[in-house]
């Protein structure tokens, strides 16, 4: 039946060709119907308490999306008029972003930024620079003004005076539609203002995640220089331009075909998915090395082109679909997943597989009977394959000469050894730590934490259960010690900032300025009334970034020095410590902001990474169970999947490679790779003992064919995605390398354990022959 | 009925082209000295509801009663208000002597420290007791500090207004205001203001007045007053709502009663 079929592909291939074509074009303008989702919130589980605070903070007080611009005069201190007017119009300009949450732009020149002071009489509350000083007098009140409030030092300005910042906030809407465009909007105004007398610095989540945003468009160019070296690795392993051609033909055919399927069922695309396509490139160009490859064994036996195209395709396809199914089924069960970006990646790679294996099945023998065939100098393989063939010979030589259990124990210790880095990996994701020290972001970021607080938030969000919760003594007295307690246990942490350091600046005021009255009262009428009062001298929105209208709902703004997860773990359970034991039962502390979304977000992910390799890696041995017969055979087909994932995660181990989003879900795409390998192998060497009598030549004939064309595959994927780490960014990096070592470990499996335990096992599901007539 | 109708037209128009002969002859000057005299009544009791509104919806309400004198100037207010609700804030109470030409002087009484405190804050074109209202938008801009163009004539909410334009005579005036540009819409009848627009110093419409439910307070001497004013910050979405009840003027009330001793008593 497969037979005719092919035949038939081949007696129509013009129509095949064309026919493949236009669906290629109809699919593939439907991918500008796909919707790219870049709200990494969408993978937010949104009942995870992190998140449920920060959409409730993002509502109230805002907060997710800031941006701290340091501002540095290169001689002096800033309070000088130049400095200050410069502080002053940035300030100002801030305001007219749209998107901008006014009431959350702090800065000396901030409308919200009040003088509090106590006299005899009472109390004065004034902004603190409304002008510019230009006499010394009114520098150094200035300066007073400043000093006399501990809020300022550290948020706005420096403890010595060398460099002020300016913090701002931003929504999102039509005109502000991402990352790119604050920081685009910011340094349109601060370009204008830094010169040879100031230094202008940008920093804070918002402008690290812009960086990211362009670090990620440069993946597009570094995918094209991986297929540029896929291609001249193929040329040289097959020494053909056929060779170099068809596989990537079949990937990028099938990666199109992907994608337009997705748009075309409205299935939206996600930024953790940009590498996906890598995987279905090396799935896709499997499949076709694999095909070729027997091509041009049928090919060298039979001489005719057409009969070694209906040959191969016939023999191999079979086993192509058996793989490419049970593959297919195992990442479509990844719609299990109720995390948004898992899902995408089941079918993005399921769709992929699929249309590899449509694509391998029509268009490229029909293709490949078009075009003329190689001459008998190409036949004898390509530059690299002398030292290949030698390997691979030893290798055979090896297994079938008694040294199996030897390999096989190689094999173990090794595994075992590796392994033991799984101990070591740890959970960490830092945006920050994937750019490299030279970059603009590092050095700015570095410098502002060397002056202020911190380029990082955490958002505590303090919650009631009732209105006026936030004015009782005993809440305002908690959160006053947990801000004591986390700026002096974590030197992490630069800052701390909550209604409360108003309350207490206020209570001094009206005390005329008694030190000792800088403490909460333990009134909560007084505590009502010094918030009257402070409403009544302000501007209505002078308060909203730290407490709610009905005063049931507080944010303490904590700005830490570094954007790792790992620290938010240890911080959000200090938190948590602490509130258990010092806050009145009736209150909840919930952490939010930048910091606890990206500490969430990577717990999700990582969860839900490691599940989908185990999943995955259950289906393919049930089904693997099924194919052969023999729950052995499932074992033996997961055999190179199991070790490339101990693998992946012993290396990361030993070289501190963190698990977090980027990095598990190259661990997933590792899963994806292994099964194939073993599926080809088993196959052949079916297929082979209808040849040989005898297991061990069916073995040598087995490791010449499939097993040479498993490491086509792995030598070209593998160097062509080596060349990410051009790129310098940290993210690229582990991309790259860990995609090579999967590719490496998971083939190199597939041709030494796999073999070695056939030939020590002897199991019957590899050892009957399949017959063709 | 329809010859009634007609006649009532023939009176409309004939009262219609007095009205424009008679605005021709105002000067937008004249209109808008009318308008700041028109509320300044020589003393007011009177209950007012504060409602602050966040972007979110989230509400603040304030409820006090307040009592008022004019100062010997004419133009600048004592105020004495005693907030009643919220509970906790109940008896704070807050006296205000302005000074149209410096900084006002304002006390509080807080029960809770059972002390007066002299309060010194802002300027004018800054918040008034923390709402959307600026000083100046309360205590009225001084004519002579803008420029006022009669711009033309709508109908706003069923009555004719004069459209009028004014812009700071000078860039004092302008900052300490914080403002680029004014927009009224005066009343022809009675020259209260219904409706205002502000424009900040880059150009921007920044807020928006409307008065409503006005009432003639005092019909001897033609002072009216809004019993409901609105004030709304349209870059930051935040909106002051004011009601005034039991609004009374003329009632005599002693100088001696805004001193910082009264402002003790419950």
């Amino acid at each position: 039946m497969m037979r005719r079929y092919v035949e038939n592909i081949v007696r129509f291939r013009i129509a095949v060709i064309i026919l493949i074509a236009i669906v290629t074009i109809l699919i593939g303008s439907r991918i500008k119907e796909l919707k790219v989702e870049v709200d990494p919130d969408k993978n937010l589980p949104q009942s995870h308490p992190y998140v449920v605070a920060q959409n409730q903070i993002d509502k109230i007080f805002g907060g997710r999306n800031i941006v701290v611009i340091g501002v540095i005069p290169k001689e002096g201190d800033i309070f000088q008029p130049l400095v200050l007017e410069k502080i002053m119009r940035i300030t100002q300009k801030l305001n007219e972003i749209p998107g901008a949450i006014k009431t959350n732009i702090f800065s000396i020149a901030a409308r919200k930024a009040k003088d509090i002071k106590g006299t005899e009489e009472g109390m004065v509350v004034r902004r603190l620079m409304e002008s510019v000083p230009q006499t010394k007098e009114g520098l150094d009140e200035l300066r007073n003004k400043i000093y006399r409030n501990p809020l300022f030092i550290n948020s706005i300005i420096s403890k010595d005076g060398s460099a002020a910042q300016i913090i701002a906030d931003f929504r999102f809407n039509k005109e502000l539609k991402g990352y790119p465009d604050i920081e685009k909007r910011i340094k349109e105004i601060v370009s204008k203002e830094e010169d040879s007398s100031v230094g202008i610095h940008l920093n804070g989540p918002s402008i690290a995640l812009s960086w990211l945003a362009a670090y990620s468009q440069k993946m597009g160019k570094l995918f094209l220089l991986a297929m540029v070296v896929i291609a001249i690795v193929l040329f040289m392993v097959f020494g053909t331009f056929q060779g170099m051609f068809l596989p990537l033909i079949t990937a990028i055919i099938s990666v199109l075909w992907g994608l337009g399927i997705m748009g075309l069922m409205h299935v939206p695309m996600d930024p953790f998915n940009a590498a996906t396509p890598i995987l279905i490139l090396a799935i896709a160009a499997g499949h076709s090395i694999q095909i070729l490859k027997r091509y041009y064994e049928e090919y060298a036996i039979i001489g005719d082109n057409k009969l070694a195209v209906i040959e191969s395709t016939s023999r191999i396809g079979i086993v192509m679909i058996t793989a490419g199914l049970i593959a297919a089924a195992s990442f479509l069960s990844l719609l299990t997943f109720d995390t948004m970006s898992i899902r995408n990646f089941g079918i993005f790679t399921a769709l992929g597989i699929l249309s590899a294996l449509i694509i391998e099945m029509t268009f490229i023998p029909a293709l490949r009977a078009i075009l003329r065939p190689p001459k008998n100098k190409e036949i004898k393989e390509g530059l690299i394959i002398a030292p290949l063939n030698m390997t691979l010979d030893k290798l055979s030589h090896l297994i079938t000469n008694g040294r199996a259990k030897a390999v096989i124990s190689v094999i173990c210790i090794i595994a075992i050894v590796v392994a033991g880095g799984g101990y070591l990996l740890n959970v960490d994701n830092s945006l920050k730590s994937n750019f490299k020290k030279s970059t603009l972001l590092i050095k700015d970021d570095n410098i502002m934490n060397s002056h202020f607080g911190g380029t990082n938030s955490l958002n505590l969000f303090v919650e009631g259960g009732k209105p006026d919760d936030m004015k009782r003594p005993d809440v305002l007295k908690s959160i006053e010690g947990l801000q004591i307690f986390l700026e002096n246990k974590f030197p992490e942490v630069g800052k701390t900032i909550s209604f409360v350091d108003f309350i207490k600046k206020m209570n001094q005021a009206m005390h005329n300025d008694d030190p000792s009255f800088n403490t909460v009262p333990d009134s909560q009428d007084l505590i009502a009334q010094f918030l009257f009062v402070y409403s009544m001298s302000g501007d209505p929105g002078d308060f909203d970034s730290y407490v709610d209208y009905d005063y049931k709902k507080a944010n303490i703004l904590t700005f830490c020095k570094t954007d790792s997860t790992a620290f938010a773990d240890k911080i959000i359970e200090a938190v948590n410590n602490y509130v258990e034991q010092n806050f009145p039962k009736d209150i909840k502390v919930t952490p939010a902001g930048s910091l606890a979304v990206s500490d969430a977000l990577n717990h999700v992910m990582v969860h839900g990474k490691v599940r989908n390799i185990l999943q995955i890696i259950g289906i393919v041995f049930v089904m693997g169970s099924v194919v052969l017969g023999s729950p052995l055979g499932g074992l033996f087909i997961i055999l190179p999947l199991l070790i490339s994932v101990i693998f992946n995660f012993g290396v990361m181990g030993y070289t501190g490679i963190a698990l977090n989003i980027g990095t598990a879900a190259i661990s997933a795409m590792a899963v994806g790779i292994g099964a194939d390998y073993a599926i080809y192998y088993i196959y052949r060497l079916r297929e082979e003992m209808g040849n040989h009598t005898d297991l061990l030549p069916a073995i040598v004939k087995t490791m010449k064919t499939s097993g040479k064309a498993i490491n086509f595959v792995s030598i070209s994927i593998a160097l062509g995605y080596l060349m990410l780490p051009l790129s310098g960014f940290g993210l690229h990096i582990k991309l790259g390398t860990l995609v090579a070592l999967a590719m490496i470990v998971s083939s190199f499996t597939a041709i030494t354990a796999l073999p070695a335990l056939i030939v020590i096992f002897k199991p019957k599901f590899a050892l009957k022959p399949i017959l063709f007539k | 009925m329809k010859r009634f109708s007609i006649a009532g037209f023939g009176i409309a128009v004939v009262f219609g082209f007095i009205g424009v002969s008679f605005g021709e002859d105002l000067s937008p000057k004249d209109i808008m000295t009318k308008n700041f005299f028109v509320n300044r009544v020589k003393d007011s009791k009177s209950e007012s509801a504060m409602t602050l509104i966040n972007e979110s919806g989230q509400k603040r309400e304030r409820k006090s009663t307040g009592v008022s004198k004019l100062q010997k100037n004419g133009i600048d207010n004592m105020r004495l208000i005693k907030f009643i609700s919220p509970a906790d804030v109940k008896g704070t109470s807050n006296l205000m002597i302005e000074h149209s030409d410096g900084d006002d002087d304002i006390w509080i009484y807080l029960p809770a420290l059972k002390k007066v405190r002299r309060l010194v804050s802002s300027n004018k074109g800054d918040s008034f007791v923390g709402s959307d209202f600026s000083y100046a938008d309360v205590i009225g801009y001084k004519v002579q500090d803008f420029e006022h163009k009669i711009t033309g004539s709508e109908n706003v909410d069923g009555v004719d207004c004069y459209v009028i334009e004014s812009f700071p005579v000078s860039d004092k005036v302008k900052q300490d205001n914080g403002l680029s540009k004014r927009k009224s819409w005066i009343r022809k009848d009675n020259f209260v203001i219904v409706k205002g627009e502000n424009y900040d110093l880059s150009g921007q419409l920044y807020k928006v007045f409307k008065a409503s439910d006005i009432q003639l307070v005092d019909k001897e001497n033609n002072k009216w007053q809004a019993m409901t004013i609105e004030m709304t910050n349209v870059q930051v979405n935040h909106k002051t709502i004011v009601h005034f009840s039991n609004y009374k003027v003329n009632t005599g009330v002693d100088d001696g009663y805004f001193s910082q001793r009264n402002l003790e008593r419950e």
